[in-house]
């Protein structure tokens, strides 16, 4: 399964995710009811990117007094019925990432489906910060970021 | 010619009073033209900040607003204030007049007060009219010009420099609803086409690259802040297409983003009434 990850480095806060995703998922723009977030996390220079991770074992899924949230065993995808949604907020409360959003116009909970396998958010983000890709690729270069950072160039490279 | 109906907010600094007012206004209606409107019953100086058809839609570029009254220059600037004007609800600002206390202009969601500023620094500002992190913008007069959240500025120092002699303190705007967007399928179709269609960073994947914070919406870190009101008809319009298209690719996808937005059919000629109505002006 696909993931989307998001690259601070490359991020120039210009909202376009933000602004995508609520035009792709409310048929307006409207980035206070979108289903992805970028936050300041521990000081101004630190972004995160808060969007359903789709975890291998969701904790909103146990959460959901309704039972509407479901992750789907074969493409990993965490999605719900929000038709019967009758807003507890419990899967607001233990999201581990506030990827939760709330919908007026559901009047309902929401959170990121990855439009179906194409993310607007991505096809959107004007500098690659956000890139929907295999989790072990994803990591590798995260690795290599690190490492370089921390060790230099050609340390690194071995 | 083409109307709009705009949400204008009318703050009289003298009187204390800030309402919100409708008027019937050409599509291409600049601050200037506005202030005129306004100018047998509002008390002088007055300023005028407009945003355009698609500020604020989510397109490339479309976080244009533009300054003028007969006391500043006329200005297109990019930023979040215009953009979080219309998730308020409101299309256009009119400030007049003088007060001898610095008041700041609060907006929330479609209602706006006029409110006495406790501290005039920006941090003093911001606790004091910072609503919500993420859905309030704070715009303030400094000396080098208006400094909007992240830091940008979004007017030049003579614009600053007549609000604060107004007495104006802060601009402070909380926007959580929604700009209409009349067919939305084929508006996301175009945005995408459209971001692209925005240069890339060469770099690889793994590499960091640090890029600088660049204005809402925007697509292009290295453009201009301000331009001139008599530039081009897509800034007239609420976005900015520089660096992503070239004429006449640029005037194609602005009538689609036009067609989409409004629900109407958008041709050439309706552009031409901006280079007409500019002839005018000069």
């Amino acid at each position: 399964m696909k993931v989307l990850t998001f690259d601070q480095s490359r991020c120039t806060r210009c909202g376009a995710c933000q602004a995508v995703c609520s035009l792709a998922k409310k048929g307006a723009a409207q980035p206070s009811e979108a289903r992805i977030h970028i936050r300041g996390a521990e000081g101004p220079e630190a972004l995160r990117a808060a969007v359903c991770q789709h975890c291998a074992s969701p904790v909103c899924v146990t959460a959901c007094m309704r039972g509407i949230i479901h992750k789907n065993p074969v493409t990993g995808v965490v999605s719900r019925k929000t038709e019967d949604c009758f807003r507890c907020a419990a899967c607001l409360v233990l999201c581990p990432v506030g990827a939760v959003a709330f919908d007026h116009g559901a009047d309902a909970f929401v959170t990121c489906d990855l439009c179906g396998g194409d993310p607007a958010c991505v096809q959107a983000c004007p500098t690659g910060a956000l890139r929907y890709e295999d989790p072990e690729e994803a990591s590798g270069a995260l690795r290599y970021q690190y490492a370089r950072k921390t060790l230099g160039d050609a340390e690194a490279r071995e | 010619m083409r109307v709009r109906k705009m949400n204008c907010v009318v703050a009289d600094l003298t009187e204390r009073t800030a309402a919100v007012e409708t008027v019937e206004a050409g599509v291409f209606v600049s601050p200037a033209g506005l202030a005129e409107r306004f100018s047998a019953r509002l008390p002088e100086p007055i300023v005028c900040l407009c945003t355009g058809v698609l500020t604020g839609t989510g397109a490339p570029g479309s976080g244009v607003m533009s300054w003028g009254g007969r006391a500043v220059p006329a200005v297109y600037a990019e930023g979040r204030l215009g953009a979080y004007l219309r998730y308020a609800g409101i299309d256009a600002l009119v400030l007049a007049g003088k007060s001898e206390t610095p008041l700041a202009l609060q907006i929330e969601d479609g209602a706006a007060s006029l409110e006495e500023a406790a501290r005039l620094d920006r941090p003093g500002l911001e606790e004091q009219f910072l609503l919500s992190a993420e859905d309030t913008v704070i715009a303030v007069p400094e000396a080098e010009g208006v400094v909007e959240n992240g830091g940008f500025s979004i007017g030049d120092s003579r614009v600053a420099g007549q609000l604060r002699e107004m007495g104006l303190a802060a601009i402070a705007v909380t926007g959580t609803g929604a700009v209409a967007i009349a067919d939305s399928r084929k508006f996301l179709e175009t945005v995408l086409e459209l971001y692209r269609k925005a240069p890339k960073p060469v770099t690889p994947a793994w590499q960091r690259t640090d890029l600088p914070a660049v204005p809402y919406l925007s697509v292009a870190p290295e453009g201009k802040a301000f331009h001139p009101l008599e530039a081009r008809v897509d800034l007239a319009l609420g976005v900015n297409l520089d660096g992503i298209t070239a004429p006449p690719e640029r005037r194609a996808y602005l009538l689609r983003l036009l067609g989409a937005c409004t629900g109407e059919p958008w041709e050439e000629a309706a552009l031409e009434e901006w280079t007409a109505g500019r002839e005018e002006a000069r």
